[in-house]
């Protein structure tokens, strides 16, 4: 049984050692982020550039690991997982959508929904099977043999969507998702959402663009790595 | 995984093809050396025992030294009572005297042949490796006690006597008398011999060329037990001949020694020189082949960091991005290989029917890719692509799927 909590954080900071100019500086990426997400809640995380969202995204993706503070997923503290169990809980878990949709050139729309699957071990029949039957619900049946590059940017970004989709995962996380589409695409693509949204699924979109956020019922603003202001907490 | 780690090489397929290319052709030319090389020692090391193994040949030579009351330049002669002596000589396996009579002609019937005549003893057969064609045999310690005119002829000698005829039971006049041949030399190449090639000679039993020519004095052909003895040997030979001679032990020049133990040392060295040479080109070229394999994997892996990287995020563990440039460096190197290695063992098995000349036979023989030698390639392919695709592997392992993924 699942927990109703998908997304559990508390006092959560990431910092980087500098790179670049003064030697040995930290920059607090994050910090004291508390945050919690309940099952099919749909949340916008705004935010200028350099606020500290794409990191959250990240943390909450498991790509990154935080310095400090403690994150559950689904009621389970991912502090504690092996390599082998963090690419095992991003793979059943967790679905990314990105900006720049991220599909496999040399792969066919099916083969790239079914991406996950593969790493789940799924054998091929079945991996196929349940790729065709998502792009049918997101109506792109008809692309599925066809590549990347013979599908517009809308269609891309379904396909993308569906590989987030493909294994069912707790929490869908969505990067700029619409950043690289025309307004009228971009729209359809937050309809989708909203769809996805409105049939359960917990959603998590990080966007600089206001009126995109709008759309979500719940909206974190983020300034300098820091929570500013959560919607949940003025209602 | 297969399909995956496929689709990869088949995106890659042009370069990776290239980089097969120079497997393949490093493979068969590797292959070529190790065949070359092992079938080179092993046919010179076979020619070099058609002479027979572990010998020295002793001679008389003249003392420089005063010994015992004699002034120097005595002249040295030994007969058959030497060959007895130096038998019992430790480590010496047997010891004959050879008479060299020197070249004369030999007729039979209307035929005539110009060689070497020898006189030598039974135990000759054995220390110069004297073979017999079917139905022979070399000259027999009965032969000599009984001074039989028996010979056994040299293949060339039996040749130009009896052409394509049966030489056994025949007869060859020489030294106004009538030879039995009792054995013929098979043809067979040798990468030594002295006052002539031993093909064009004949030999006779030693007492009955002594009785029919009052020669005495001959060489000692000496076979050792072990040739690693060879100087403890010699020593001791010098010292039994120079108590029955009268001479120092140390006078070297009292004695000539023919040492085909240092020859066939020297050969060793050689064939042994080739083999190293050929496996440092070997582990060269598979260096460089592995070298090629992993920088075109490398370099694929850099190329594909990102999909490395959205492999990573859609859930790929460490083994699904390791496994691919593994296996691509892996199925370049053994399928780059495979093939030279098959064209090798084809080339090579389409030479073994060609018609070569004895000679060239006798020290290159017939190489071939033999199951060991193909085994031992493909082993080495397997660890040059394995090794190649370590680092790439590595790399593709150590990609940060935050910062590939960053949308510029």
């Amino acid at each position: 049984m699942k927990s109703e909590t998908v997304i559990e954080m508390s006092g959560i900071g990431r910092d980087y050692r500098a790179v670049s100019g003064e030697a040995g500086t930290l920059v607090r990426a994050l910090d004291a982020i508390d945050l919690r997400v309940e099952r099919g809640e749909a949340l916008a995380v705004l935010g200028p550039s350099g606020s500290g969202k794409s990191t959250l995204l990240n943390l909450l993706g498991l790509l990154d690991t935080p310095t400090r503070g403690s994150y559950r997923l689904d009621g389970q503290p991912v502090e504690s997982l092996e390599r082998r169990e963090l690419a095992m809980t991003r793979n059943q878990r967790i679905g990314f959508v990105f900006q720049s949709f991220h599909l496999v050139p040399r792969l066919n729309a099916v083969d790239n929904v079914a991406l996950p699957l593969r790493f789940a071990g799924v054998r091929r029949r079945e991996r196929r099977r349940l790729a065709v039957e998502l792009l049918d619900q997101l109506g792109l049946g008809d692309r599925a043999d066809h590549k990347p590059a013979e599908l517009s940017g809308g269609q891309q970004q379904r396909v993308a969507i569906a590989r987030a989709m493909v294994t069912k995962p707790s929490l869908l996380l969505a990067d700029e998702p619409t950043g690289a589409l025309d307004q009228t695409t971009g729209a359809s693509i937050m309809e989708l959402f909203d769809r996805l949204h409105r049939d359960g699924m917990t959603l998590v979109i990080v966007t600089h663009d206001e009126k995109l956020g709008a759309r979500m019922p719940r909206r974190l603003h983020m300034l300098d790595g820091r929570v500013q202001r959560d919607s949940l907490h003025q209602r | 995984m297969i399909h995956w780690v496929l689709g990869e090489l088949w995106t890659n397929r042009i370069r990776m093809g290239l980089v097969a290319l120079g497997v393949l052709w490093g493979t068969l030319s590797l292959a070529s050396l190790l065949a070359f090389g092992g079938e080179m020692a092993r046919a010179v090391s076979l020619t070099s025992k058609n002479f027979g193994v572990d010998l020295m040949r002793v001679y008389g030579g003249a003392t420089t030294r005063p010994w015992q009351g004699r002034g120097p330049g005595q002249r040295v002669r030994l007969d058959a009572s030497d060959a007895v002596t130096v038998r019992q000589v430790p480590g010496v396996r047997d010891a004959v005297i050879e008479h060299s009579y020197g070249r004369i002609v030999f007729r039979a019937g209307t035929r005539r042949h110009t060689g070497g005549l020898s006189g030598v003893e039974a135990g000759f057969g054995e220390l110069r490796s004297r073979h017999v064609v079917d139905g022979g045999r070399f000259l027999s310690r009965l032969d000599g006690r009984e001074r039989r005119r028996v010979c056994y002829l040299g293949a060339g000698a039996a040749a130009a006597l009896f052409g394509d005829q049966d030489a056994l039971g025949q007869e060859v006049e020489a030294l106004g008398s009538r030879f039995k041949v009792v054995g013929v030399g098979p043809g067979f190449i040798q990468m030594s011999n002295y006052n002539g090639r031993d093909s064009d000679k004949v030999y006779v039993p030693a007492a009955t060329l002594r009785g029919l020519t009052g020669v005495r004095h001959g060489t000692l052909v000496v076979g050792l037990e072990d040739a690693s003895m060879s100087t403890e040997v010699r020593g001791a030979i010098y010292a039994a001949l120079g108590a029955r001679h009268g001479f120092d032990p140390a006078d070297r020049a009292a004695l000539g020694v023919q040492d085909y133990v240092a020859l066939q040392e020297r050969i060793g060295s050689i064939v042994a020189g080739n083999r190293i040479l050929t496996a440092f080109v070997g582990v060269l070229g598979f260096l460089v082949a592995a070298l090629g394999i992993a920088n075109a994997t490398w370099a694929h892996v850099e190329e594909k960091r990102r999909e490395i990287a959205l492999a990573m995020a859609l859930g790929a563990r460490r083994i699904h991005v390791m496994l691919p440039p593994l296996l691509e460096a892996s199925l370049t190197a053994i399928v780059g290989g495979g093939l030279g290695l098959a064209i090798a063992a084809a080339v090579f098995a389409a030479a073994a029917t060609l018609d070569v000349p004895a000679e060239v036979r006798a020290y290159l023989g017939t190489p071939s890719v033999s199951l060991p030698l193909g085994g031992l390639i493909v082993l080495l392919l397997t660890i040059a692509g394995m090794l190649s695709g370590w680092l790439p592997a590595q790399l593709a392992a150590s990609v940060d799927p935050v910062e590939a993924l960053r949308d510029e």
